[in-house]
């Protein structure tokens, strides 16, 4: 039989939605929530608490709703832990309920029930605790099975997600009267306003009730309003979006849900949509939330709050109860009774905790043949699986059984505060309304209406329209006089409760968490009495709904146990998100592929179409390797690369390493500055290995130095450190020496490069450049650097080795760098050019006992690297004076060496550590570490780099490479760091 | 002058510009009044001061950085870095970085809801006016955004310039953020996204 009732509301009867929960078929119509067709299907029971699996429905019409949470859609759709009452109903909407096995109606698990005894507050503290090694094996595997409530999706989400920015004069949090005046003020105004509301149509409590504003109907006032807002050029409304966070600097986080009420989102549709506002002034018109009372058998489903059984009768026409009591301690719990009558629902009583009510209220009562007991409170709401009766005790303490099949209670009203605690402000308590209200606020904000205590309609219409004029008088509009809206009288007296004493039935304080007064008791007698130590110890307020409607009521109890008054306890704050937010809303656009930016070379297009594999390192994507059908894994592909290049020639695209422009009349200067080494002195036309310390004596990068002019130097750096340096150079500019005449550009971007290296390089760029330069020994010797014109186009080449042999490394725009990879290796066919990536680079490099990032790992002096004869006594530079301290001079220091295996064959780990033969594996008889490792090519076998105590003494001596992790321990020789031509020949040839 | 057109009533249409001289430049140290001396003297401009971008005829020149500018010629390639070169040889350091950039300009009704997607300043027309330039991020990169003269048929028309080695991504970024507005890729955008930076 349905709940349905006669008359409009703001639901569409024409046409009719259908939806299932737990798979039975079910109907509504648009405009309803998943929450209120189900209440207009007489559906009550919704889901199974957390902890002892009580049957549960429906408190609230609301986002702060702790009871009905549901899964929503299946599949890869699939979404926990949704709040019913905010679920927009859509057509084919599945819903199911949660926690429960193996039904809702039937569900084993509230057997929890029965040993509540021992599953109290504090139990998991004091329960898991023994044997110990059960924790990780029994326990904690256990706990995390029956822990939570839904089950998310484990399928890719389809959905995508995008984020945006907006700017306003005015944010107002909330479209109800308050927000709706003050938009309206500032709006005409012509002020940039931002009207946000979380629910799917405008206007807040006015849509829950028969109010009056200038003598229409309010819900329809808040449609008007909203339809001139829509036409105000500087207004934009949104609705569906929750302000979610207050941040630092006037900016807020917002989620605008916009497709959640869509079967799946139309094309190029984000599902949903996470705003970063940022605000001159921000109004919190976000009203107020009603408190529930704790008595016996208050969390059963037809035990709901009063203003929500309003707005289910008011707005989406539905009566929760065909016969509803109402238990209230405030006259706003009376304007339920007198809704539900004259919509033609039973009320069998009015209980109200007060011994005397306003005259007004008594004829109200009186003209409906109300029944009312005066000083009177609810103990029991008596039901298994929906309430069926409600005893009363009566002001002369007798207790009387009423029947009834839902409960309407009002225990008064919380300013809902909680963006103004973001920050860390604390709210103050109020005496008139006995709840707190927000002080301390975040800059630029402040509350009107319900939220700053102000409860009746006239207050909030009053306030939205004078904080919106003031608001809009701040951005610098004028205000035209604006007419504050009018609307009919209220009572808003009342006096809190907060919880009944002698109750029978189980009472809860937080049913999310199914937090009792027991438990309540239980931390006050533990010592666990202030707010937060009561939060934490109990859980109060922990779950989804933050203890919106049971944060206040526990610390009343709490209070009252220990003989204080509620705001001698303090309060907590609260944290982003206001609710809860899905994380692919915070993800974006940024997931899979689009995670990070990926920095391309030019040469992408060629490596790709020759089948190279690809590495990321850092910001960029280099090609790690070349390999040719047939070569089944990285070691042939790598060996025929090496031999390749250092038998023939081979070609690398190293464009990525950081590319720096400095000029200016004092550029030999400044550079001596921040080099360790001398650069002034390089001649024009040459180019001169450099290592740049930090301020702390510890090596910042490496590279080269090249000087195209007198004034004008190219400076070179490692890929990785590119910014770094580029920064570190700023800032001895701008901060250090601003009185040096040196101007710096990153030229990173602009230029291609390209290494060719091998004995026959000198032959392939004589024809790629075919004349363009003189290429011969004497006009273009090792460390020579030279801008010419090529093709008609501005080029530079630096004779320049990484890999150890006859190298150059050509630069041409980036525009022209494919076609001058394309180009090379046309030049170089004949001569066996193979193009080579990161993988080769390494080993060469390895192989020539050329520190690279492993090694430069910002602990290590250009001592230890076995460049301290870089370091000039000639002048000053920056990391001179704390490199020689004895920290870093010590001689047991690890320094630079190379290893090689004792088994020819054995591998080798990096990051394994030296011990000597024989010693046991402890971190005292550490002696250093391996850096970087290679299998060789050229020597047939592995190699690496490594630190090691004193190593430069011990060369020939036989050690361990011990390697705890990965497992392993090969005893190595200690070697000389250049494996390959220490004497350079093959460079300057 | 950009070659094509790419509105066909649609949100949001982009264009890559091609064959623009991009030069940087760092006026040395105590002669930034020489710098603007002889750049109003050869070419109109008044050097801005700040993040600002003025210009006249083919050529452009935006504030960037205290004392430094980016300027641009249309239809110019790294002759023109070479011209500012001999011009300001002894009063600015003058690079090259025709090539380091990658240009989109943006126009069409829907531009500015597209744009917020995408960097994180206030681009209102009020508070972002024409000739107003910003450095700022977009996904990640780094990009540096100016607005021209509005068109009168597109509405407001705006350039990004980004890395060239970040192009590819700022595209997709482009592509993503306005296609629930019908996005119109011009013939270039289309060329270069499915060509030399794939």
């Amino acid at each position: 039989m349905s709940h349905r009732l006669a008359g409009e509301g703001a639901i569409q009867r024409e046409r009719t939605l259908a939806f299932t929960f737990d798979g039975r078929p079910l109907t509504g119509h648009p405009g309803d929530t998943l929450a209120s067709a189900l209440l207009a299907a007489g559906v009550r029971l919704v889901g199974r608490s957390f902890k002892y699996h009580r049957p549960r429905g429906i408190l609230t019409a609301g986002s702060e709703e702790p009871n009905a949470l549901v899964q929503l859609r299946s599949g890869a759709r699939r979404e926990p832990n949704t709040r019913a009452t905010v679920v927009e109903l859509f057509d084919g909407l599945e819903a199911r309920s949660q926690n429960r096995w193996p039904s809702l109606a039937l569900d084993l698990g509230a057997v929890n029930s029965l040993l509540s005894p021992l599953l109290v507050a504090g139990f998991y503290y004091k329960t898991f605790m023994w044997p110990a090694a059960f924790w990780e094996k029994v326990y904690e595997p256990a706990i995390r099975r029956a822990a939570g409530l839904g089950r998310a999706s484990t399928e890719p989400d389809p959905d995508v997600y995008e984020k945006a920015h907006a700017f306003c004069d005015l944010l107002i949090v909330g479209a109800g009267p308050a927000g709706l005046a003050a938009a309206l003020a500032a709006g005409r105004a012509g002020a940039r306003v931002l009207l946000c509301d979380e629910d799917f149509l405008p206007g807040g409590r006015l849509n829950g009730e028969r109010r009056e504003i200038d003598g229409q109907d309010g819900a329809q006032w808040a449609r008007q309003v909203g339809a001139e807002l829509a036409g105000l050029p500087g207004v934009r409304v949104m609705t569906r979006t929750t302000v979610f966070g207050a941040y630092d600097g006037g900016t807020y986080g917002a989620l605008e849900r916009v497709a959640d009420h869509l079967p799946r989102p139309t094309p190029h549709q984000p599902r949903q949509r996470l705003w970063k506002i940022v605000a001159r002034r921000t109004l919190l018109a976000a009203g107020a939330l009603e408190r529930p009372i704790v008595f016996g058998g208050n969390d059963r489903p037809g035990v709901m709050l009063a203003s929500a059984v309003r707005t289910y009768v008011n707005r989406f026409r539905v009566a929760p109860g065909r016969r509803t009591a109402v238990f209230t301690t405030c006259d706003d719990g009376w304007t339920t009774a007198f809704d539900l009558l004259d919509a033609g629902v039973q009320v069998p009583v009015v209980v109200e905790a007060r011994q005397q009510v306003s005259s007004v209220i008594l004829n109200e009562a009186s003209r409906r043949g109300l029944r009312i007991m005066l000083g009177s409170q609810v103990l029991d709401a008596r039901g298994g699986r929906g309430i069926r009766s409600v005893d009363v005790r009566d002001e002369r303490g007798r207790t009387v059984r009423v029947a009834a099949d839902a409960l309407a209670v009002s225990g008064g009203w919380n300013p809902n505060a909680a963006l103004c605690t973001h920050l860390g402000g604390r709210p103050r308590w109020s005496e008139a309304i006995h709840a707190y209200v927000p002080a301390d606020m975040p800059p630029g904000m402040i509350a009107v209406g319900a939220s700053a205590g102000e409860l009746s309609l006239a207050g909030a219409l009053r306030t939205g329209t004078q904080a919106g004029r003031e608001a809009a008088e701040a951005a610098g509009f004028a205000a035209a006089a604006v007419q504050c809206p009018h609307a009919d009288d209220e009572a808003v007296g009342g006096t809190p409760l907060w919880f009944v004493a002698g109750c029978r039935g189980k009472a809860f304080v937080d049913p999310q968490h199914d937090v009792t007064p027991g438990d309540i008791a239980l931390a006050a007698r533990e010592g666990f009495d202030s707010a937060e130590l009561l939060k934490r110890y109990t859980t109060l307020g922990m779950g989804t709904d933050q203890g919106k409607t049971s944060a206040l009521n526990g610390h009343a109890l709490a209070a009252a146990l220990t003989g204080r008054a509620p705001a001698d306890l303090g309060t907590i704050t609260s944290r982003p998100p206001y609710t809860p937010v899905a994380i692919g809303a915070l993800a974006g656009v940024h997931r899979g592929p689009d995670f990070r930016p990926c920095r391309l070379t030019p040469s992408h297009r060629w490596a790709q179409s020759l089948g190279a594999t690809f590495l990321d390192t850092g910001e960029w994507r280099r090609a790690r390797a070349f390999p040719r059908a047939g070569e089944v894994d990285w070691q042939p592909t790598l060996v025929r690369e090496v031999l390749g290049v250092r038998n023939g020639v081979g070609l690398c695209d190293v464009s990525t390493l950081g590319k720096i422009d400095v000029q200016g009349a004092d550029a030999g200067a400044f550079l001596d500055r921040v080099y360790a080494n001398m650069i002034s002195s390089l001649p024009v036309g040459k180019a001169r290995y450099g290592i740049m310390l930090r301020e702390d004596g510890i090596v910042l990068d490496d590279g080269t130095a090249a000087r195209l002019a007198p004034g004008h130097f190219l400076l070179s750096t490692t890929t990785a450190h590119a910014a770094r340096v580029l920064q570190h150079l700023e800032h001895a500019r701008q901060v250090l020496w601003p009185q040096l005449d040196v101007q710096l550009a990153s030229v990173t971007e602009q230029w291609a490069q390209l290494a060719i290296a091998g004995p026959r390089a000198r032959a392939l760029l004589e024809r790629l450049l075919a004349g363009a330069i003189d290429l011969s020994n004497a006009a273009f010797p090792y460390l020579a650097c030279a801008e010419f014109a090529w093709q008609g186009s501005p080029a530079r080449l630096y004779r320049l080795s990484f890999s150890g042999e006859l190298a150059y490394e050509l630069a041409v725009p980036a525009r022209r760098g494919e076609a001058a990879v394309r180009a090379a290796m046309a030049a170089g066919e004949s001569l066996g050019v193979v193009p080579y990536g990161l993988e080769a680079l390494g080993t060469m490099r390895i192989e020539k006992g050329h520190v690279a990032g492993a090694e430069l790992n910002g602990t290590t002096t250009a001592h230890d690297l076995g460049l301290g004869r870089m370091m000039s006594d000639r002048k000053d530079y920056i990391g001179r004076v704390l490199a020689s301290r004895p920290g870093l001079t010590a001689p047991e220091r690890p320094v630079l060496i190379g290893i090689r295996p004792v088994a020819a064959q054995a591998r080798l780990a990096a990051g394994a550590h030296f011990l000597r033969l024989g010693a046991r594996a402890s971190l005292a008889n550490d002696e250093g570490f391996v850096s970087s490792v290679t299998f060789s090519p050229v020597l047939g076998h592995w190699i690496g780099l490594g630190f090691l105590s004193r190593g430069r003494e011990r060369l020939g001596e036989r050690i361990r490479a011990h390697n705890p992790l990965a497992g392993g321990d090969v005893e190595v020789e200690v070697t000389h760091p250049v494996f390959y031509d220490p004497d350079g020949e093959r460079l300057r040839g | 002058m950009p070659a094509q057109t790419a509105d066909h009533g649609r949100g949001v249409s982009a264009m890559e510009r091609d064959g623009v001289g991009i030069a940087r430049i760092a006026a040395r140290r105590g002669q930034a009044a020489q710098v603007a001396q002889r750049l109003r003297a050869a070419y109109g401009i008044e050097l801005p001061q700040g993040p600002r971008r003025a210009s006249r005829g083919p050529v452009g020149i935006a504030g960037i950085a205290p004392q430094t500018w980016l300027a641009t010629c249309e239809g110019a390639g790294s002759e023109f870095a070479q011209s500012l070169r001999q011009l300001l040889a002894d009063c600015a350091a003058v690079t090259d970085q025709s090539d380091a950039y990658v240009m989109l300009r943006l126009t069409g009704p829907k531009v500015r809801e597209a744009l917020a997607k995408l960097v994180a300043v206030d681009i209102d027309p009020r508070t972002f006016r024409v000739g107003d330039l910003a450095q700022t991020v977009c996904g990640y990169m780094r990009v540096t955004l100016w607005r021209l003269e509005d068109s009168g048929q597109d509405g407001a028309v705006f350039e990004i310039w980004v890395g060239r080695s970040v192009a590819r991504d700022l595209r997709r970024a482009l592509a993503h953020c306005a296609a629930e507005f019908g996005f119109e890729p011009g013939r270039s955008f289309l060329e270069t996204t499915a060509g030399h930076m794939a």
